[in-house]
C-alpha cells in the first residue's frame, strides 16, 4: 500500500507545538498532583490529625491508679493513728499483766507457814532482772525452840516454792518467864519472764 | 501579563521541573506531618507507660503498706483484751484519793501516803503507804488494786505484826504508779 503523501511537511510553528506540549504537560502534572493529594496527603493528613487527636489507651489507667492510689494513700494515716494508739494499749496491757499479783502470792505463801512459827516481819519486794523477776522475802519468825525454827526452815524449803532459802541468824531472846527464838530467814523466789507472742510489728520488715 | 499569557512562556522542561517539585514537596510534606504525628504518638505512649508502670508499682507499696497495717491492727486488736473494770486517775491526787477511798471501803486503816515526786523517771510516782489492817482486810485491798488499778505496780510489801495477840498488822508498801499515756 502507498501512502497518498510520500511525506509529512508539519507546518505548525515551533512554538505553537512547544506551549501545547507545555499545557499538556501541566494539565498532567496537575492531574498528578490532584491525585496524589486526593489519595496520599488528604488521607495522610487526616491519619496525622487523628493520631494526634485520639486517647491513648493508657491514659485512662493512669486516672484510674491514680484514683485508687489516693484512695488507698487516704487510708494510711487513719491505720498508723489506730496502730498507734493499739501499741499504746498494748504497751499499757503488757506493763499491766507483768505485775505480781499480792493476793494470789500471799494464797500461795500463807499454808506453807509452819502452825508453830509465829510471823514477826515479812518483807516481800520485787527484784527485776533480765531474764526473770525475783522476789526477794525477808523475814523474821518467833519460835519456841531452835529445832521448831529449824523444821520452819525445812518446811518451807521443802514446799518447792523458793529458788533459795537461808536462814540468816537464830537466837534465843528471853520474854517474860519464857524463852523464844527468833529467826531471820531469807527466802527467793524466781519467775522467768513471761515468753509473749512475737510482736506482729517486728516482722513488718 | 495574566496566567494564560504567562503560559507561552513556559516550556514543557519547565512544567516537569514545576510539577515534580511541588508532587515532592506535597508528599514530603503530607509524609512528613503524619511521621511526626506518629512519633509523637509513640513518645506520649511510651511515657504514659512509664507513668502508668511507675504509678503500678507505688500502688502495690501502698497496698502492701496498707495490708501490713491491717493485719496489725487486726492482731493488735486480738491480744487486747478490754478491762472495763480498770480505772485509770491521771494525776497523784487523784490517784491519792482513790487509794484512800479503796482503804476506807476495805476496813483498811492509812496511817500515810507519800508520793515522791522527785522521782528520777517523769513516768514513775513511787508511793509509800502505811496501812494497819487484818490480813483478810489487807488481803481484800491487795486484790481490788490488782483488779481495778493496772497502773499501780507494788515493788514491796512489808508485814509487821502489831503485837502477838492482836490480829491487826502493820503494812508499808511501796507502789510504782505508772503515769498513764494520754491518747
Amino acid at each position: 500500500m502507498t501512502q497518498p503523501y510520500p511525506f509529512v511537511v508539519n507546518l505548525i510553528p515551533n512554538r505553537r507545538i512547544r506551549r501545547r506540549a507545555a499545557i499538556v504537560a501541566v494539565r498532567r502534572w496537575s492531574i498528578a498532583i490532584l491525585v496524589t493529594a486526593l489519595a496520599v496527603a488528604l488521607p495522610a493528613n487526616a491519619l496525622a490529625l487523628h493520631q494526634r487527636a485520639a486517647a491513648i489507651p493508657a491514659k485512662s489507667s493512669v486516672v484510674s491508679v491514680t484514683s485508687e492510689l489516693d484512695t488507698v494513700r487516704s487510708a494510711i494515716p487513719d491505720l498508723k493513728a489506730r496502730q498507734s494508739e493499739l501499741d499504746r494499749q498494748h504497751a499499757e496491757q503488757r506493763l499491766a499483766d507483768s505485775r505480781v499479783d499480792w493476793h494470789s502470792f500471799l494464797t500461795l505463801l500463807a499454808p506453807h507457814i509452819p502452825d508453830n512459827a509465829h510471823l514477826e516481819t515479812f518483807t516481800a519486794s520485787i527484784q527485776r532482772e533480765e531474764t526473770m523477776d525475783a522476789i526477794l522475802i525477808n523475814t523474821r519468825i518467833r519460835t519456841r525452840s531452835l529445832s521448831e525454827a529449824r523444821d520452819a526452815l525445812v518446811t518451807l524449803e521443802n514446799t518447792g516454792l523458793f529458788a533459795s532459802v537461808e536462814m540468816m541468824e537464830s537466837r534465843q531472846v528471853q520474854t517474860g518467864p519464857d524463852v523464844a527464838v527468833l529467826s531471820s530467814i531469807r527466802a527467793r523466789i524466781e519467775a522467768p519472764h513471761k515468753q509473749t507472742k512475737p510482736d506482729p510489728k517486728d516482722t513488718n520488715g | 501579563m495574566s496566567v494564560k499569557e504567562h503560559i507561552h512562556d513556559i516550556t514543557p522542561l519547565h512544567a516537569h521541573i514545576a510539577g515534580a517539585l511541588i508532587l515532592s514537596a506535597l508528599t514530603a510534606t503530607s509524609l512528613g506531618f503524619l511521621a511526626s504525628a506518629w512519633s509523637d504518638r509513640r513518645a506520649e505512649i511510651s511515657t504514659t507507660n512509664t507513668t502508668l508502670s511507675s504509678l503500678e508499682q507505688e500502688l502495690d507499696r501502698a497496698r502492701a503498706l496498707r495490708a501490713d497495717l491491717i493485719r496489725v491492727v487486726h492482731d493488735r486488736e486480738a491480744s487486747i483484751t478490754p478491762h472495763p473494770e480498770y480505772i485509770r486517775p491521771t494525776t497523784t491526787n487523784e490517784l491519792a484519793a482513790e487509794l484512800a477511798a479503796l482503804a476506807e471501803r476495805n476496813a483498811v486503816r492509812v496511817e500515810s501516803l507519800e508520793p515522791d515526786t522527785r522521782s528520777p523517771n517523769p513516768d514513775i510516782v513511787p508511793i509509800r503507804i502505811a496501812l494497819i489492817a487484818t490480813f483478810a482486810d489487807l488481803d481484800a485491798w491487795l486484790t481490788t488494786l490488782h483488779t481495778h488499778y493496772p497502773d499501780t505496780h507494788i515493788q514491796s510489801l512489808e508485814i509487821r505484826t502489831t503485837s502477838p495477840d492482836t490480829p491487826e498488822l502493820n503494812v508499808n508498801i511501796r507502789i510504782d504508779w505508772h503515769k498513764p499515756t494520754i491518747s
